[in-house]
Parts: structure tokens; sequence; C-alpha cells
């Protein structure tokens, strides 16, 4: 938690309302994330969903709001044989941080099913070792290059099979 | 005797002149003394009346409020996250979000009481939704519906306790639904989707329906074939019939097949439901029904009688369940065991 709020409150103050252009924002409509296992190591993730853009009036502060449905694996750190499947939604906000780069701070919520089995995606659901509901808080940043998106994130869940807490994610938004 | 009456003669006279001085005014005092009387009357009864009103009004005045809090926050709060994602407007009582709380306690003969407080919620984001690409909508659990017998008679009690038994039974699921172009011979519908949980559970549905109209009564005839990855196949058969005698009484006789991969066998069940509207808000049913089984031969299991009573307790929210009835299952000879059932439901939506 600790992390998390340290994360969050050092890109925080940096989110200025000094003339954020349209142009560190993100433009299109769908976005797709993925969190690769080669770099995350025994997790996978991809994410799936739209973005709209959004406008603090009285700052003069444009932002984008987003919401995505998303799907992830875990491997079990106790048993290398149970896997951790992860079936849900996300909503959350990214924050130009300054007008010249087009690094955004990112705050996420989301609420998944989750199942730890030997095969979590098409196993049959009666030899589930653990089935949960997942609520997760995610804070972050995000850089985009163009249409192309890196991000890192930091997390907290309430499923404790899932034990990892910072992933690093590749996206695209057309 | 004389000092019997001369009081009353005094009082005669004195009540006489009276009358004669009010005439004598022309009846304006008269008519005055009277409208001083009926004001110091109302007077009363306000002094009376007002503080016992004051109360019992305040008392359901902060009721009706904080459901009214509660609700307002609960759609509003889903309403403005569905526009604030989507960036796409619609009308805020659309907004199908609900919370319902209930409490009930089940008591069957010689076994401990059940209690149950429970808490449901249901999110509608349509826009986001929409915008998504999917549809998200609860799904019923036929196979129970078809084959449970307090569910039933729970469950179609009165108008609008459909969404107590889905919201009790149902699992969200993301799909699609195809309806097929209207036909004047049978209704068809498919469902496509995936339950929302994991391992993942594809299912499909289909269902051909047909309602006939006569003049003595209608029968509705149906037939589903469900697949799901995780349950595996399924299919019911329905015949029903209907009729309505009256606003008061209803008749209806249910005939259900249920074959599921699951366990391998034939249900049958006949349940025959008399709806009794009381008013608006109170609705009594009486409810018998015969469960069996169609191997290793066809053979009756269990047989079962309900009596319901459901009532609106206040405005449109707060709903009230009594049912008592016995089961007689095959395990204990047929014997009666009886049972007794309430419940109390509070709807926000």
């Amino acid at each position: 938690m600790m992390r998390f709020l340290i994360l969050i409150l050092t890109l925080l103050p940096i989110c200025s309302s000094a003339a954020i252009s349209n142009a560190v924002l993100l433009s299109k409509e769908k976005i797709f994330f993925y969190t690769p296992h080669i770099i995350n190591q025994k997790y996978f993730a991809i994410e799936f969903g739209f973005q709209s853009l959004k406008k603090i009036e009285y700052f003069n502060y444009p932002f984008n709001a987003f919401a995505m449905a998303f799907l992830a694996e875990e491997s079990y750190t106790v048993n290398p044989a149970l896997r951790t499947g992860v079936l849900g939604f996300k909503g959350g906000v990214s924050f130009p941080t300054q007008p010249w780069i087009p690094l955004s701070l990112i705050i996420t919520g989301g609420y998944a099913k989750t199942a730890l089995h030997e095969d979590p995606w098409f196993g049959k659901r009666d030899q589930s070792v653990e089935r949960d509901d997942l609520f997760l808080i995610e804070g972050g940043a995000s850089y985009r290059y163009k249409d192309f998106l890196i991000r890192y994130v930091y997390q907290l869940n309430t499923v404790k099979s899932l034990t990892r807490k910072s992933f690093l994610a590749l996206g695209v938004n057309f | 005797m004389q000092r019997t009456f001369a009081p009353l003669f005094v009082l005669f006279l004195y009540l006489g002149n009276q009358v004669a001085y009010s005439f004598e005014m022309g009846g304006e005092r008269f008519e005055m003394l009277a409208q001083a009387k009926i004001a110091q009357k109302k007077r009363k009864l306000k002094k009376k009346k007002t503080p016992k009103n004051e109360n019992e009004l305040t008392f359901a005045a902060v009721i009706d409020n904080s459901h009214r809090f509660i609700t307002n926050q609960w759609i509003g709060l889903n309403y403005n996250l569905d526009t604030f994602f989507s960036n796409q407007y619609s009308q805020r009582n659309d907004n199908r979000s609900m919370i319902l709380a209930y409490y009930g306690v089940y008591k069957k003969e010689r076994e401990d009481p059940l209690y149950n407080f429970d808490l449901r919620v249901r999110v509608h984001f349509p826009n986001t939704t929409k915008r998504l690409k999917i549809v998200i909508e609860k799904e019923r659990d036929e196979i129970l519906e078809s084959t449970s017998n307090m569910q039933n008679s729970i469950a179609n009690t009165a108008p609008g306790t459909n969404a107590t038994n889905s919201a009790r039974n149902s699992k969200y699921a993301a799909g699609l639904s195809y309806l097929f172009p209207d036909s004047d011979y049978v209704q068809t519908f498919l469902d496509t989707g995936m339950r929302i949980l994991l391992p993942l559970d594809p299912y499909s549905r289909l269902r051909f329906q047909r309602e006939f109209k006569t003049d003595i009564f209608n029968i509705f005839a149906s037939q589903s074939f469900i697949l799901y990855r995780q349950d595996g196949f399924s299919e019911i058969t329905q015949l029903s019939f209907y009729k309505k005698w009256n606003d008061t009484f209803q008749n209806e006789l249910i005939n259900t097949l249920s074959w599921s991969d699951r366990d391998d066998t034939f249900l049958e069940r006949n349940n025959l439901n008399l709806y009794h509207r009381l008013d608006d808000k109170k609705s009594l049913q009486y409810s018998i029904g015969a469960n069996a089984r169609l191997s290793p031969t066809f053979h009756y299991v269990s047989y079962d009688t309900t009596i319901s009573f459901r009532q609106l307790i206040h405005k449109n929210w707060l709903f009230a369940h009594l049912a008592i009835g016995a089961d007689y299952p095959k395990e204990r000879d047929f014997r009666m065991e009886k049972f007794a059932m309430t419940r109390f439901e509070v709807f926000f939506h």
C-alpha cells in the first residue's frame, strides 16, 4: 500500500494545469494492452477496451478515461502445477503529467472472477482449488510514442494466490 | 318534588333567555358562537393529533428518505460511471441498477431453522458495455427453476417477484442474443455467450415456444435445448395450461419434463397453482406439486403442497413473504415433512 501511495503521490504533483495539449492524450478510440510473460515472469495479461476524452473545466485540464475487459494468468508460487486465471473488467483514468512529454499517471479500479486451477481456462469447474472474486486497484504511469504505449503499474488486489505486484505492459491505441 | 324541579326550572329559564337573546341578535351571534365552537374543536383536535401525526410522518419520512438516498446514490453512481467512461448519455431512469437486501427464516420439521441474510447488487452500465461490444446480462438457471418446487412457489406469487428469483439464481453472463424473425407458428430464441467466471463456460441456448389461446384456457408450450461447457447438455420441455377466471383468481397447470447430462435422468414435475389476488398489494398462492423420475421406470419421488402469502408492505420496495407447506419425500415413505418460511425483501431500484 505504501509503495502504491508513494508512486501516486510522486506523479500527482507534476500533473499541472499548464496548457495540456491534445498531443499528449490518447486520441483513438480503442486500446489494447499486452502484459507479456517474457518481461513479467510467470504472468501474462491481455486487456482490450476503449478510451474517452474528458476535461476538468475548472482547471482546463484534459485527461483520458478508459474501460477495459481483461484476462490474466499467474502461476501459483506455492505449487507450480497450479495457475490462477483472471477474467473481468477495469476502469480508470489517465492524467497527463505535463504538456511536453506524453507521460501519464494511471489510476485504475477493477473487478474480476478468478480460479486457481491446473487449467484455469479449459478445466472443469468442480476441480478448481479456489474460486474468488477479485477487486483491484492499480497506480502507475504510461508513456506514449505515436500510437504505441508502454505502461508500468503497481497493483493491489484481494486474491491471495495473485502475489505479483508490478507489471510492465505494451499497448496500442487504434 | 318542588325542590327537585326548582333548579331545572331555573336552568330552563336561563337557556330560554339565551336562545331568545340569540334570536334577538338576528342569529349573527349564534353563528359566531357556532363558528367559535367549531374552531375550538379544530384546535383541540390539532392539539391532540398533531404531535402523533408529526411523529409518524417523521419516522416514515426518515425511512423513505433513507431508501431514496441509497437508491439515488447507487443508481447515480452506476449512471455516472457509465456516462463517464462511455461519454454517452442516456436516461437516468433507464438505468436498471439495483440492490436487494433480504432476510429470511426457513424452518423444516425436525431440522434447525435456517437464517439467511443476503445483499445482492446489480450493476448496469449499458453504454460502456455497448462500446465494449459485449452484452452483459443476467442468465437464469432453467433447470433449477423447472425442478424446484419452493423456488417456483416463491417466485411467482406476485408481480415483480421474478426479480427476486433471478437475483438469487442467476449469474452474470456476457453474450449475444439473436431473436429470430416473428413467425405465426412458433417463436424462436437463440442465445450464445460466455458466463463471466472461470474456468471458461461458454453456452448456447435455443428455445421454441408457442402460445395457443382458446375460449376455455390458454396453452403454452416450449422446448429448450441448453448447452453449457461445464454442465453439459440439458433440455426442458414444458406444457402449461392457464385459465384466468377473473381479476382475483387465476389457475395454471405446469407440466415440465427435463433432462440433464449431469445426472442423465429425466425429471418430471406436475404443478397446479391457484393465484389469489387479494388486492393490489397482497396475494396468495396455493400450490400442489408432484415430482417424478423416469428411470429405471416412471415413479414419483416426492409430493409437495404450499400456501404462500406475499404482501407489499410499503410503497414499492418493502415486501414480506410467508409460506407454509409440506413435502412428502419417497425416502420417508411419503410421510409429511412440514415447513414454514418467512422472508422480508427491500429493493433499492
